[in-house]
């Protein structure tokens, strides 16, 4: 069988391609362009160890129209974006597939940690992503809004095997690959910060006021986009306490703190994808276990939804909830839906 | 509107439906071993003497002088490694070839210095044209045997046989040459070409694959490579494969009646090269005159070749890297780095090799389609950005 597989040529997807080899398939392979400061250089060098061809691909227009813009809109809106989410659902892999269909490729991979299931159920069957066997390595979280057309020809070759196990055994089998470093969560900046990004894109977003709770002004912000809900780091403000922000208000361009750690039970969410689930009947609730961070431990909750929409609420304060992130509910290891965070209180 | 266009006839061609006529009823009736006494035997014999007595008057030789092989490579070895080991015998331990053989070739050459033969390997100019004078200062009276391509398969260019055949024979050496790629290209006259041993197979010139011939000049004697039965003058083991022996048989008449048709070839030829040669930054691989008819091969800087072909095929056109190697290194073409050709540019070339069978249309087709390949291919370059914006193009 033909299977086309994304290729950055760092160390997991170069194992991945030989994980695919090993295991009979006729391996092809793409590098996906997304901004100037990526080059095939990496991966040209796997593919050639490996004998497979590599078709690069120019995604730049794409991925700056519809990932960073995002991203700009979002920070710029005062929420906090996931652009692996983005860039995921409606760049990466909608472009393999384009290029699978073209290729005759009966299924796409990746090198992500994590792993795909097929589900029976009476309506039917789903595909559900589900957690790997490397759960330091979860990627599931970037993954929860793949459409099914993707999810159905998606083969994650490296479900069952740990990162550690990749380095030794890449290095065993004398792969390049085997000590290229780990790709960063915001590939497309890799100088400065996100916020010096934004200002570059966008021009000098204005200082205000940060309050506290109570309304009063407690000192200078430098522009909203550089705060995150949660942030206690580089405020800026001498205070006897340390200080948190706890909401941002964009209208009032104002930066909201409390020398309380925010904490928050109650969440919702909207733009909901149900992958390894059917969709619930409005009102329903689910015991779940759920993920507000890509770095975040899964916490339980009650969560009742509504079509595309839900409420979640935590069985214990979880901190730092930023809306524009993602929610991602999960029954065990097995991913059920996902969905945007609009708010948190 | 998508089309297919085979452009990889240097690598291999289809089995053209005359020689296929040819070789079915061998296959259905004809099926005796030529060595048997019986009828079946007689009957596959007379068909064997036929092929060869055509073949011999299509280069106007000796039928005694043809020996069938099972392909080009194995021509190469037998001819390189039976001469060497032959006139090792009479101290003649040297062998002369050029940097820009191929494989078959070279590796015969890596493997008779693991022997004790010393080799020279002769460089070219940026045509892909041997050094005359190099050639000639290496050549000695130690030399066993010169072994020269006729016509390289990457880049086209076609050697001066005849006057390197004269450099080996001034030394007493023998001369060969490799001519996989010139047949069916180039009129090859072998009562005038002064060559002692001549190579092709027929999977190139629409026979199919897996039958090979070398032809050996009366009176030069050189060891055997596949020892066995008494087969071909017990020159070349083996049970004869008489229907691809007829197939070669066809194919080479067929050939050499569509010698009147090579100027017709190299228009289309020159089509390619003048659309392809007029982008940016690009330029014709190999001699622009003394070339293959079929031969395109250029190059294109900031591009990688093997991402062109990948590209090209998607849109229907089969072509080839300068190196048709498949091998797991990113290596470029040893034959363009013998031209002076940099890495980087080595890199970026692709060839095309039509044939009689290629249409206009398919011409058309191609000078549609790479131009923008080559285009989009560039735009991902950020070297190439550069030169678009310092006005460079």
């Amino acid at each position: 069988m033909k299977v086309l597989l994304g290729l950055s040529g760092g160390v997991d997807s170069t194992y991945a391609a030989l994980a695919l080899k090993d295991a009979g398939y006729e391996v092809v392979a793409a590098h996906l362009l997304m901004h100037g400061k990526m080059n095939a250089a990496e991966a040209r060098e796997s593919a050639a160890a490996l004998g497979i061809p590599l078709y690069e691909v120019d995604c730049r227009d794409r991925f700056s129209d519809i990932v960073i813009e995002n991203f700009i809109n979002e920070y710029t809106t005062a929420r906090t974006p996931n652009p692996c989410v983005i860039c995921n659902s409606e760049v990466k892999f909608i472009e393999l597939l384009r290029l699978a269909d073209e290729l005759g490729c009966e299924k796409i991979a990746t090198g992500h940690y994590a792993s795909v299931e097929r589900i029976e159920d009476s309506e039917g069957e789903l595909y559900a992503i589900k957690r790997g066997k490397d759960s330091s390595k979860d990627q599931t979280y970037m993954l929860w809004r793949l459409p099914e057309s993707v999810r159905k020809r998606l083969i994650l070759p490296l479900s069952g095997i740990t990162k550690a196990e990749i380095r030794s055994e890449s290095k065993e089998r004398g792969l390049e690959a085997a000590d290229r470093s780990d790709s960063q969560e915001i590939c497309f900046i890799t100088e400065g910060d996100y916020a010096d990004y934004l200002e570059e894109k966008r021009g000098k977003f204005p200082e205000g006021n940060f309050v506290y709770e109570d309304g009063s002004v407690a000192g200078r912000h430098k522009g909203i986009i550089r705060y995150t809900v949660g942030q206690r780091r580089g405020l800026g403000i001498s205070a006897p306490t340390r200080l948190f922000v706890t909401g941002i208000d964009k209208e009032k361009n104002e930066v909201v703190i409390s020398d309380k750690d925010p904490i928050f039970s109650e969440v919702t969410v909207s733009g909901i994808i149900y992958s390894g689930m059917r969709e619930p009947k409005a009102g329903e609730s689910r015991e779940l276990s759920v993920k507000l961070r890509y770095a975040a431990k899964p916490k339980a909750a009650t969560v009742t939804f509504f079509g595309d929409k839900a409420t979640v609420k935590l069985h214990e304060t979880e901190r730092a909830v930023a809306p524009g992130q993602s929610c991602v509910m999960y029954d065990g290891d097995l991913l059920l839906a996902g969905g945007f965070i609009d708010s948190a209180k | 509107m998508k089309r297919f266009v085979y452009a990889d006839n240097a690598a291999t061609t289809p089995v053209s439906r005359e020689v296929i006529a040819e070789m079915t009823p061998v296959f259905e009736s004809f099926w005796g071993n030529p060595s048997s006494l019986h009828a079946k035997g007689r009957e596959a014999k007379a068909i064997l003497d036929s092929a060869r007595a055509r073949i011999a008057k299509v280069f106007s030789c000796q039928p005694s002088e043809i020996y069938f092989t099972s392909c080009g490579s194995e021509s190469d070895n037998w001819a390189i490694k039976g001469a060497a080991r032959r006139l090792a015998k009479k101290g003649k331990t040297h062998i002369v070839t050029s940097a820009i053989e191929h494989p078959a070739v070279l590796n015969t050459c890596y493997a008779l210095e693991k022997e004790g033969f010393t080799v020279s390997f002769i460089g070219v100019d940026e045509f892909g044209t041997v050094k005359m004078d190099e050639l000639e200062a290496a050549v000695t009276d130690k030399t066993a045997i010169v072994a020269i391509m006729y016509a390289n398969n990457e880049i086209g260019t076609i050697q001066p046989i005849e006057k390197i055949a004269e450099i080996a024979h001034a030394k007493g050496a023998l001369m060969f040459t490799d001519a996989v790629q010139a047949v069916g290209n180039v009129d090859i006259d072998l009562s005038k070409l002064k060559v002692d041993m001549l190579a092709l197979s027929g999977h190139k010139l629409h026979a199919p694959k897996g039958i090979g011939m070398l032809y050996i000049r009366k009176g030069v004697v050189i060891d055997n490579l596949v020892d066995g039965g008494g087969q071909e003058s017990r020159k070349r083991a083996g049970t004869e494969n008489l229907p691809y022996i007829v197939g070669l048989a066809k194919a080479l008449e067929v050939a050499k009646e569509k010698l009147a048709d090579i100027p017709e070839l190299e228009r289309k030829r020159d089509r390619l090269i003048e659309a392809l040669t007029k982008l940016p930054y690009s330029k014709l691989n190999g001699h622009r005159t003394e070339r293959l008819a079929g031969n395109v091969n250029v190059g294109f800087e900031f591009i990688e070749g093997e991402s062109m072909l990948l590209w090209l095929d998607i849109s229907g056109i089969c072509c080839s890297t300068g190196s048709a190697c498949s091998s797991a290194s990113l290596e470029p073409s040893h034959v363009l780095l013998a031209c002076g050709v940099p890495h980087e540019k080595a890199h970026g070339s692709v060839r095309l090799s039509i044939s009689h069978e290629t249409t206009d249309e398919d011409i058309d087709y191609i000078i549609e389609t790479l131009p923008p390949i080559v285009e989009k291919l560039r735009n991902m370059i950020p070297l190439w950005e550069e030169v678009v914006k310092s006005g460079k193009v």
